[in-house]
């Protein structure tokens, strides 16, 4: 009975997560597109680094 | 100050610990779950760390994670708005994971191991290049940093320069070389993250015809920048790493397993062509920015040693320097190098100069455990000159002897610790190891020579070339081929551990061959059949020995020998 | 069950230190899958009881 009890669960998550990603990755789709940069450089495609290595910083796990 | 670094989650999990400054410890969470480039968290080599050091977790000042997995997830999320709606499949397995453990590093940190102190993040590739140069003895020097990829970055160019390191230019993904190289690994039908260097090894029989279609993949500006073509790949929507305009270039993958084409051989070449003159473009841009000679370079590409061996031919730098661990079990190391110079007392150069970090076994344990061997028979040596001597005696008549010896080899490499020893010639004694090892037939063999006598057998950079971490590939010359047929591979390179006093009675053992036979080197191959982790216990070295072709093994002072001989 | 809630707050790190407002819908969304997953790992009972429960 546990089994299938747990069967279950996975298929409802699986379902959640199917419902997550059609509409909760759709419409950050939506807005991300209204955000997106794109590099057209035509000269490099390297990306400039700053100096950002605060100490504080490294104990956020972002 | 007491630091431990933790790299987790991907692949090659592993624990560091340092001691006021000093590496004192270091393992791969594998060699003790015997599931090779085991990415769960690493509680056993933590608990390895602890216990090898007489420590407890409260003992504990500061832990240092290689990463930062929220950044990580930030951009895994990313990738998934991208590519909507055709990521679903991937969604589905990979966000249960994230939720239930790969977020909660602190989690897992606090409940389960029992941390109550600071922990610390450090991005991926600043882990990657802290690991490269304060692991090196330079003051001054270019980094760097390439591998699939980290939070973002990919690819990352940095200034070292008196301890402090600065970020100069990067790549974020998806545009990745060690993604490119990984993805040419899954279409030849191998792992990826784990055959990368059967690729390389496959080069040599191949002709680079392919160069040209590959570069239809990529767009490369002139000062190594580089874009990939997304048209051709789909590691970011599927589970299968190229997309059907890949195929239509390049022909249907081969299945694993399947007979090796020469089709397979020369696009292995091709594609090693296009990652070694990328790299090299990177490296001379690098250059440019640095004006430094010194070169070090961290992340799991810094692995090709094929590409390393060209590297003072094809660019300005002169020194170079490459962890032996350049993957991520060398970035739990970085990331503790990183945090002590934030957070400890002024540290000296805290230079990496051998990686013999791992377990070692007493004697006395080593003898209880042969006791249970029945169909063993062992002799204890009570002088090491003389136990030197019966090993070489036994290399020199063309046996293969397994070499279990002090502590274990942090990183990839078997460094003379963990080791599968044979003569280096004739060329019969590649096929008899490749039987011993399970291995592919075009699988190359290393060499462990005596630094004093690098530059005398190969194309070496200097005199006393110095590469004690087999990364370098350097092409033999022409009247050694013969003295090393074992070793030298199709296109007549080597891979090289350059031996020296500091590996202790590997080193004595290298000179004693020397003595008896005039040749400074032996073939080294990691302990371990295919599938496999190196052996981390010595039961496991036994049961290897038992059940394998292997001569005779050595465990510290016992040779031993199978009881039919 | 700590793993939900810890799960629950590394997302609203993400969310106030990100600051990219595509992460938001996601977000909430999966908030309330981390609710889902971990409680599942807890508990056999189906997750369509809680709410009843």
């Amino acid at each position: 009975m546990i089994a299938f009890f747990r069967r279950f669960n996975a298929l409802c998550i699986a379902a959640a997560l199917c419902v997550v990603y059609l509409v909760g990755i759709g419409l950050a789709r939506f807005i991300h597109l209204f955000s997106e940069r794109k590099n057209n450089s035509p000269v490099s495609h390297w990306k400039l680094s700053h100096d950002t290595q605060d100490f504080e910083k490294l104990s956020s796990p972002y | 100050m007491n630091i431990l670094g933790i790299s987790a989650f991907y692949h090659d999990s592993a624990a560091a610990l340092y001691i006021d400054g000093k590496l004192v410890s270091a393992i791969e969470e594998e060699r003790f779950s015997r599931l090779k480039h085991d990415n769960t968290f690493p509680f056993k080599a933590i608990n390895y760390c602890l216990d090898s050091m007489g420590l407890t977790i409260n003992d504990i000042d500061v832990i240092a994670y290689y990463e930062k997995p929220l950044r990580k997830f930030e951009r895994l999320l990313e990738t998934f708005v991208i590519t909507y709606p055709f990521a679903l499949r991937p969604f589905l397995q990979t966000i249960p994971d994230w939720l239930g453990q790969k977020i909660n590093v602190e989690e897992i940190l606090r409940k389960k191991v029992g941390f109550s102190k600071k922990i610390y993040y450090v991005p991926h590739h600043l882990s990657h290049a802290s690991a490269a140069y304060y692991s090196s003895s330079f003051e001054n020097s270019a980094i760097l940093t390439v591998d699939g990829v980290g939070e973002y970055q990919t690819t990352a160019l940095w200034k070292g320069q008196k301890e402090k390191i600065t970020p100069l230019k990067s790549i974020d993904f998806p545009h990745s070389i060690g993604l490119l190289y990984s993805t040419f690994t899954a279409y030849l039908g191998f792992k990826i993250n784990e055959d990368e260097y059967k690729i390389m090894g496959l080069s040599a029989y191949g002709s680079p015809k392919y160069v040209s279609d590959i570069y239809r993949l990529i767009d490369i500006k002139s000062d190594g920048s580089f874009a990939l073509n997304m048209k051709y790949f789909s590691y970011r929507e599927s589970f299968r790493m190229f997309s059907d305009a890949f195929i239509a270039l390049f022909g249907s993958p081969r299945v694993p397993g399947a007979k090796v084409e020469k089709r397979h051989r020369d696009i292995a070449a091709s594609i090693q062509v296009v990652v070694e003159e990328l790299l090299f473009m990177m490296l001379n841009h690098l250059y440019a920015l640095t004006k430094s000679r010194n070169l070090c370079i961290g992340g799991g590409v810094a692995l090709n040693a094929l590409a390393n061996g060209k590297i003072y031919n094809r660019t300005p730098f002169r020194n170079v320097h490459i962890l032996g661990a350049a993957g991520d079990s060398g970035a739990a190391i970085g990331a503790a190098l990183y945090v002590q110079r934030k957070v400890g007392k002024e540290v000296s150069k805290s230079q990496i100069t051998e990686l013999y970090l791992g377990s070692s076994y007493s004697n006395e344990s080593i003898e209880s455990l042969l006791r249970c061997y029945p169909k063993l028979t062992y002799k204890k040596y009570d002088n090491e000159s003389d136990l030197l001597r019966a090993v070489v005696s036994l290399l020199v008549k063309g046996k293969t002897v397994g070499w279990f010896w002090g502590r274990a080899e942090y990183g990839p490499r078997a460094l003379g610790a963990r080791s599968i020893l044979s003569r280096p010639s004739p060329h019969t004694m590649k096929d008899v190891m490749n039987t011993i090892k399970k291995r592919e037939e075009f699988r190359p063999f290393a060499g462990s020579v005596l630094q004093d006598h690098v530059h005398e057998y190969f194309y070496s950079p200097e005199k006393k070339h110095y590469s004690p971490f087999m990364n370098v590939c350097l092409i033999v010359r022409e009247n050694k081929r013969k003295e090393l047929a074992a070793i030298v591979h199709e296109d007549n390179t080597c891979r090289i551990q350059t031996v020296s006093a500091k590996n202790g009675r590997y080193y004595r053992l290298i000179k004693e061959f020397y003595r008896q036979t005039g040749i400074p080197c032996v073939l080294n191959t990691s302990f371990n059949v295919m599938g496999e982790p190196i052996v981390e216990h010595p039961r496991q070295a036994i049961e290897d020995f038992l059940h394998s072709y292997m001569d005779y093994l050595v465990l510290n002072d016992f040779v031993v020998y199978k009881s039919n001989r | 069950m700590t793993y939900m809630f810890s799960s629950i707050h590394q997302l609203f790190k993400l969310a106030t230190q990100s600051k990219k407002v595509w992460l938001l819908p996601i977000i909430l969304f999966m908030i309330i899958v981390a609710l889902l997953v971990i409680s599942a790992q807890v508990s056999p009972l189906p997750v369509f009881l809680y709410p009843i429960l």
